[in-house]
């Protein structure tokens, strides 16, 4: 043998031997100690409060050998009732954000952020108070129970005066109304669930107004015809139709700023009084506000909500006075509205107190989860005031710190929250803290007096300082203040800043699902936009896409343009929460802050309004693309999203005949779903959940832009067209869940070339991953489109690889995935049947989607079970199946939603 | 033909046969951190579910906690230079970094819990350990050897709902 040829060879055989070496073994570590709460390969699961906004919802956190993975709503919370929106889903994304500090951090003489050690950290925390000499100013996120407590103590203890909890919205308005009409400043109570009647005057109570969870649940129990016969009537009175106007019955676009007019206005028609001067200006008939304050007054009780962050306009005060005593008229007063309980909001400081603060410039400030200067970017900050932030991540107002001391997130700590005082909820640990962080309350050095035993079993309600605020009706109604409306100057536009369900103030754009899930209106993901009607953008000569100008008297803002016929002529709106300059890798650089463009000064009346300015928008010449992942709005005849009404054709009720069409034989089990579009308020919760579930991987902004978009349950918007034209006084808009519709008859099946997408015995279109090929035949046979591809490698930049849920496979590049309907559920609920000999009861299983969903839209089970609740619906007068004439016979029907009645 | 590629073929040939088809002593069986004999435990009359306890309510069948294995040897040969060891690591609080010896592809959804509950054997697929001192895997966990048993005892053998999901 020539030497060339050995070493030929035994390559061969090192190659062999690689090849067993590449599957060295892993290790296991056993535990220490036996835990009896803990079995290995099984979730655990705590409860815990989501600390996302002030709204306090319950979870339930799920642990997987110590790394939590998913957060659910806690059925037994008063608050949510086991429900939560896709910001709540979120939160284990900020957990494990990439971008979390490590470390405590100091400023250098040079500028330059430098990481130190605990003890170093708090050695300058407490020489920085010692000289602070008691000019101290605390403005944190919104605390209640045990923190609050101890923020005031060692506040007081400080010579320093009480924390401003900072929350952007804050509800300033609401507040200064009540105090006006109900002689308390409180954010009440509403209760949607006892309403007959609702209107709103712009608050988008659907999406962050308060407690969005819990009014889309009550929502969905008045109006939605899978939860009531009778549903209610719903009025939206807003400049820009946004999640909360889709689904209201009657939506008047009135001029921005007028519905304090059109709130006097039915105020007048209800107690008979004459009707406020200048009604011409609101561009809206007559006959239409007469008729709505009939069905107000025949409805009982109703409730009308003032004006929301979008229209909170120098006259919202007006308007919120105005519904207080509309309210008060109609006997809503401690029937809908709950002005004697206080919800925790209630505490937060106004945004002029904020402002006030920071223009004092106090010695030392403490920053505890609050980002003001991204919502108050003039807000002056630095030398003299030394800052020490406390927050998990770097933001626009802690990149001015000079101490950073990181909290733990919410998920590793202990503590107390109570949005109501019979909301208390508590807080817990859901893993070993990540980083070298530590608790605020441990830097504090307080120790808050415990809990006495009276107080934990009134289920520490204690947590919230009620105001205790006895209602009296006003004696005489409040004297309005005396508001005009400026006509709007030629050239200009009302500035409409909008917040969404998904980026609530900014502070979710730093979690991959919030900029990944597009937006539930505009369908547009990863950018910040401006909005402007097609015939204003025609009539200024721009494309959609370009890039525009926005100034107004206090600041400009560069953001490329979408066009919507779901905005007044006359306003721009542009979206709240993108524009971060410094707030981590998923939030940067997507648009300008919007926030330059608003009034930074409190106006006449006291209060900061966020909608108070008008903007002349100029080109720029430039143009960037909006990665918008449904462009098409229109049904164009398809009858994809239908309501009932005898004008629209149905759809045909039995397939076309066929040749080739069989029957699966099921014998156990069929799984299916159905999904009611009169429930369905499009908050894309569904598809966070299912994100969180189903490791789907993130793409970004890039492939957005090429639809490759991974979501295995997209929320589709469409307009009514068959004789329900989509008028601009009355919108018909629908959303349309599609997750894959798990076809008894697939066509993705039948063009697998190696038996990945087969049908299984359950009734469910299996993908097996490690048989795909990528031949993508089944995505382009597929008429639903739910297949996803993978076109690259999924990465998951450490800690964020931790979320990943270990039942489910995840998949590489070149695979084809899609929903499963939650197969690893499914089969864990059968197994646990199977080994508890016990049958399976419907509604054991539930998928992710359906888990979270506010409204109860998605219901899941066992269509050959003729009791079950998905059967009963299957055959419900109102269902329909999704291209049902195309032979493929879906798993998933969808329920009709109500007729308008506009 | 030129002796080289009848040396490779031969070399391939000889790989590809001891690689799928021979259970070869090296094969998959680690040396671990402590020599720990499942013969002797055995022949002891120790039932697999004494140390391996989740086996009937979970995925992972579970290790004994380090506690657990000081339970009995705080008293048993407690001088002896392995179980020395154990005392290490329980004096510093140390897991036991056991090597894993069976395990199944990212892509098998694997669950104890239905094999105990259909009284399956835990020597049907992990061989014969109680006659084993240093554990190594005696049978080859391949598709076939899952199916046939699947078929064998009337188990699912839906690929997706099953398996691979």
């Amino acid at each position: 043998m020539l030497r060339r040829d050995f070493i030929k060879a035994s390559t061969l055989a090192a190659a062999g031997a690689a090849s067993e070496a590449c599957r060295q073994p892993q290790q296991i570590l056993p535990l220490l100690a036996p835990d009896p709460r803990l079995i290995p390969g099984r979730p655990q699961f705590f409860a815990s409060v989501c600390r996302e906004c002030p709204a306090g919802c319950g979870l339930v956190v799920k642990v997987n050998d110590g790394r939590p993975t998913k957060v659910e709503g806690n059925p037994d919370h008063p608050v949510n009732q086991g429900k939560l929106c896709l910001r709540g889903q979120t939160s284990v994304q900020g957990l494990y954000n990439p971008d979390r500090f490590r470390q405590p951090m100091t400023r250098t003489a040079r500028g330059q952020l430098e990481a130190i050690d605990w003890p170093q950290g708090m050695a300058r925390f407490q020489s920085a108070v010692a000289t602070a000499q008691g000019s101290i100013a605390w403005v944190g996120r919104l605390e209640t129970g045990t923190l609050d407590r101890a923020i005031r103590a060692w506040l007081t203890r400080h010579q320093a005066p009480p924390p401003l909890y900072y929350e952007h919205f804050s509800y300033d308005t609401l507040r200064r109304s009540f105090q006006i009409t109900y002689g308390a400043p409180i954010v009440p109570i509403f209760r949607l669930d006892r309403a007959r009647s609702l209107i709103s005057f712009g608050a988008d109570f659907l999406e962050t107004y308060i407690s969005n969870v819990e009014y889309a649940h009550q929502f969905s129990d008045i109006h939605s015809l899978a939860h009531t016969p009778t549903p209610a009537y719903f009025l939206a009175v807003m400049p820009r139709v946004g999640l909360t106007a889709a689904s209201a019955d009657e939506y008047w676009p009135a001029r921005a700023g007028t519905e304090y007019l059109l709130a006097q206005a039915l105020l007048a028609v209800v107690t008979n009084r004459p009707l406020p001067a200048g009604m011409e200006q609101c561009e809206i008939p007559m006959d239409l506000i007469e008729r709505a304050a009939q069905r107000l007054a025949e409805n009982r009780p109703s409730l009308v909500l003032g004006p929301g962050y979008g229209n909170d306009s120098p006259t919202a005060l007006a308007c919120q006075i105005a519904v207080n005593q509309l309210n008060d008229a109609l006997g809503n007063t401690g029937q809908t509205v709950l002005p004697d309980v206080p919800h925790a909001l209630t505490q937060c400081a106004t945004q002029a107190e904020v402002i006030e603060l920071f223009e004092q410039r106090p010695r030392l400030l403490l920053l505890h989860h609050a980002n003001p200067l991204y919502h108050h970017p003039a807000l002056p900050l630095g030398a003299p005031t030394f800052t020490v932030s406390f927050a998990s991540t770097m933001d626009e107002t802690t990149q001015r710190a000079d101490l950073i001391l990181p909290d733990h997130d919410f998920l590793e700590s202990w503590g107390d929250y109570a949005p109501r005082a019979d909301a208390p909820g508590i807080l817990q640990p859901t893993r070993i803290p990540l980083y070298d962080t530590r608790p605020t309350l441990e830097v504090l050095g307080e120790k808050p007096a415990a809990y006495s035993d009276q107080e934990l079993q009134r289920g520490l309600a204690a947590g919230v300082q009620s105001a205790a605020v006895a209602h009296r009706a006003p004696a005489t109604p409040a004297v309005a203040p005396n508001v005009s409306l400026a006509p709007l100057p030629a050239g200009e536009y009302t500035l409409i800043p909008f917040p969404t369900v998904q980026l609530f103030d900014g502070r979710q754009a730093n979690r991959s699902w919030a900029q990944e899930i597009a937006d539930p209106m505009s369908k547009i993901a990863w950018d910040g936009y401006c909005e402007l009607h097609p015939e204003t953008a025609k009539r200024l000569g721009y494309e959609p896409n370009d890039v525009v100008r926005l100034r107004s008297p206090f600041g400009t803002a560069e953001l490329p343009l979408f066009v919507s016929t779901w905005i007044r002529p006359d306003c721009v709106g542009v979206l709240i929460g993108q524009g971060h300059s410094n707030y981590g890798m998923w939030a940067n650089e997507r648009g300008d802050n919007i926030h330059r463009l608003q009034n930074p000064a409190p106006l006449a009346d006291g209060l900061w309004h966020a909608a108070s300015v008008t903007v002349k928008l100029e080109s720029t010449g430039k143009n960037r693309p909006l990665a918008n992942l449904q462009t098409e709005r229109l049904q164009r005849d398809k009858r994809l999203a239908l309501a009932l009404s005898s004008k629209e054709p149905e759809p045909p009720t039995t397939p076309a005949a066929s040749f080739y069409h069989f029957h699966h034989p099921y014998v156990n089990h069929r799984w299916g779903m159905a999904i009611d579009l009169d429930s369905c308020i499009g908050c894309n919760a569904c598809q966070a959940a299912c994100y969180a579930e189903n490791n789907i991987a993130i793409w970004g902004r890039s492939s957005a832009l090429s639809h490759r978009e991974m979501t295995w349950i997209r929320v589709e918007i469409f307009e009514g067209d068959q004789g329900h034209p989509s008028t601009e006084l009355n919108p018909d808009l629908r959303f349309l869940p599609i997750p894959c519709q798990q076809c008894d008859n697939a066509p993705c099946e039948y063009v697998c070339p190696t038996f990945a997408a087969y049908h299984t015995d359950e009734g469910l279109n299996g993908q097996v991953y490690n048989r795909c090929v990528g031949t993508r035949y089944c995505s382009n046979n597929c008429i639903y489109k739910v297949r996803r591809f993978n076109w690259y490698t999924p990465q998951w930049p450490e800690p964020l690889n931790q979320q990943l849920n270990p039942d489910v496979t995840v998949r590489a590049k070149g695979v084809m995935e899609k929903c499963t309907f939650c197969v690893q559920r499914i089969t864990q609920v059968e197994l646990d049947a199977a080994t508890n000999q016990r049958p399976m009861r419907d509604g054991d299983i539930q998928t992710a989607c359906e888990q979270t969903c506010p409204t109860n839209a998605i219901v899941f089970g066992d269509l050959l079970d003729p009791a079950s609740r998905v059967a009963r619906l299957a055959a419900d007068n109102r269902g329909y199946g999704l291209f049902a004439d195309e032979n493929t016979y879906p798993a998933v029907t969808y329920l009709k939603k109500k007729a308008r009645r506009g | 033909m030129r002796p080289l590629a009848l040396i490779v073929a031969l070399l391939f040939g000889a790989f590809l046969w001891l690689y799928y088809l021979q259970d070869l002593p090296f094969r998959n069986a680690p040396q671990q951190a402590i020599s720990f004999s499942h013969q002797i435990h055995y022949e002891r009359g120790i039932q697999c579910a004494y140390c391996h306890m989740d086996a009937p309510r979970s995925t992972f069948a579970g290790m004994p906690s380090v506690l657990k294995c000081l339970g009995c040897h705080r008293i048993v040969i407690p001088q002896y230079p392995e179980i020395q060891k154990l005392h290490v690591y329980w004096n510093t609080q140390t897991p036991i970094p056991w090597k894993r010896v069976f395990w199944v592809p990212d892509y098998v959804r694997f669950n104890h819990q239905p094999h105990i509950a259909a009284g399956v054997q835990c020597q049907t697929c992990h061989g014969s350990i109680g006659s084993m001192d240093r554990v190594r895997q005696r049978v080859a966990f391949r598709m076939e050897t899952c199916i046939t048993c699947h078929r064998a005892m009337n188990a699912r053998t839906d690929c997706f709902g099953a398996c691979h999901h």
